[in-house]
């Protein structure tokens, strides 16, 4: 496996009404091509902060950052709008989809900006939407769709360019649990078929789904690393919560 | 697996071996297989404490088999256990007083111990997941229920961890 993005010492400062906030204080992460890590921690812990560094969204106060080989700590907005959209897909808890277009155009419109032709983007968009089951809602607009779709939808918009890496922050969060199994199972499949995915989330369940690692957060530092290789015989447990003794 | 058997028994009577699998097809991949020596050693006692009793069944060409019937006692036990409520879940997990007297000894490193458990119960976790997720867990209601009950008791113990893990910070 090599490594596919690394970061340094990341550090975030926000200036809350005159006074400092250090949501991440000199965060080390590496991401293994391959990977399905997990971040998890309380809310306030900069799980989110540290994703949005990650994905370019935001820039660091300091710290290093390589992606794919490339050092990417000093590059413009503009610069980071072009590398974004080839090489990270990004899923949102809500949703962020266009409402005033078509599930079709929500899709494609990664694609389209990254310089594919439309006849390309289209093929794309069919095929991601066939894989996620919602080739039917083409035509439909998002608000038409339930949570669940639309979080399919936003899947298959992150999909649409092949990215380096999928992250999703909190892409369970608005869904009921049987909807929120689904998009697991999504990104377990995606995972299966080589894609390296990074989520965020504070609910351990989502986590633990997580194939090989999960980041534990707390106070803007990365305080414990688990890893979820391995496997658990949970027979004994659900065994002994049936049979008691006689 | 007393009561379970008994409310098996309170539909139909039944034999080791029907009993075995009526359990397994209850609690599906929860539990299976079922232990047919406990449940033979649990119809025994059912039997002693005049909760069932056992008629031999002769067979053509096989051993003879024996059939349990709940008795009038055995209805009363089974509903009486039913309507009390249950006791506190059981808290006898020696980690709790693990993590407690790691720290108040100082014989062993609180973040390193809370760490290793944390890894376990993740484990645990991905594996009851992995159930949810499996074809095994298709239809079956009672076991998903089993699970998931399973599932929420092991995030209640990492939350704790958490909160173990706050205290140790502030102490040092």
């Amino acid at each position: 496996m090599s490594t596919i993005l690394s970061a340094r010492g990341l550090t975030k400062v926000f200036d809350v009404s005159g006074s400092s906030v250090h949501a991440l204080q000199g965060v080390d992460v590496d991401i293994e091509s391959g990977e399905f890590v997990a971040i998890m921690g309380p809310s306030g812990c900069g799980k989110s902060t540290l994703l949005h560094l990650m994905a370019g969204m935001e820039r660091p106060t300091a710290g290093e950052m390589i992606l794919d080989g490339a050092r990417v700590s000093g590059l413009s907005e503009a610069q980071w709008a072009v590398l974004r959209r080839k090489k990270i897909g990004f899923v949102f808890q809500s949703f962020n989809l266009l409402n005033n277009l078509s599930v079709a155009a929500n899709v494609e419109l990664p694609a389209l900006l990254a310089g594919v032709k439309g006849k390309d983007a289209a093929n794309k968009r069919r095929e991601l939407l066939e894989r996620l089951g919602i080739a039917d809602k083409e035509h439909a607009v998002p608000s038409q769709l339930s949570g669940g779709q639309q979080q399919r939808v936003a899947l298959a918009r992150a999909l649409v360019n092949a990215p380096e890496i999928l992250m999703a922050d909190e892409p369970t969060g608005n869904l009921d649990s049987k909807t929120r199994k689904g998009i697991l199972d999504l990104l377990r499949q995606c995972n299966a078929a080589g894609q390296t995915i990074v989520l965020v989330t504070h609910d351990a369940r989502v986590a633990a789904v997580a194939r090989r690692r999960i980041l534990h957060m707390r106070d803007g530092r990365v305080t414990d690393e688990t890893r979820t290789d391995g496997r658990r015989d949970v027979k004994g447990i659900l065994g002994s919560m049936i049979a008691q003794e006689a | 697996m007393r009561y379970p058997i008994l409310a098996l028994l309170s539909r139909q009577p039944g034999h080791g071996y029907e009993i075995k699998h009526a359990l397994e097809h209850t609690f599906g991949a929860a539990w299976n297989p079922v232990n047919i020596g406990q449940v033979y050693v649990t119809l025994q006692r059912l039997e002693r404490d005049r909760l069932v009793v056992r008629h031999r069944v002769e067979q053509d060409e096989r051993p003879d088999k024996f059939v349990y019937r709940i008795t009038g006692e055995g209805i009363e036990e089974l509903k009486t256990w039913l309507r009390e409520p249950a006791f506190l879940p059981r808290l006898s997990d020696d980690f709790y007083m693990k993590v407690l007297m790691a720290q108040s000894t100082g014989m062993e490193d609180g973040r390193a111990l809370l760490s290793r458990q944390r890894t376990e119960f993740l484990k645990t976790l991905h594996a009851l997941e992995d159930l949810l997720n499996g074809e095994s867990m298709n239809g079956n209601r009672v076991a998903r229920l089993l699970v998931d009950a399973a599932a929420l008791r092991v995030q209640a113990d990492l939350k704790w961890l958490d909160m173990c893990e706050e205290w140790i910070g502030e102490r040092n």
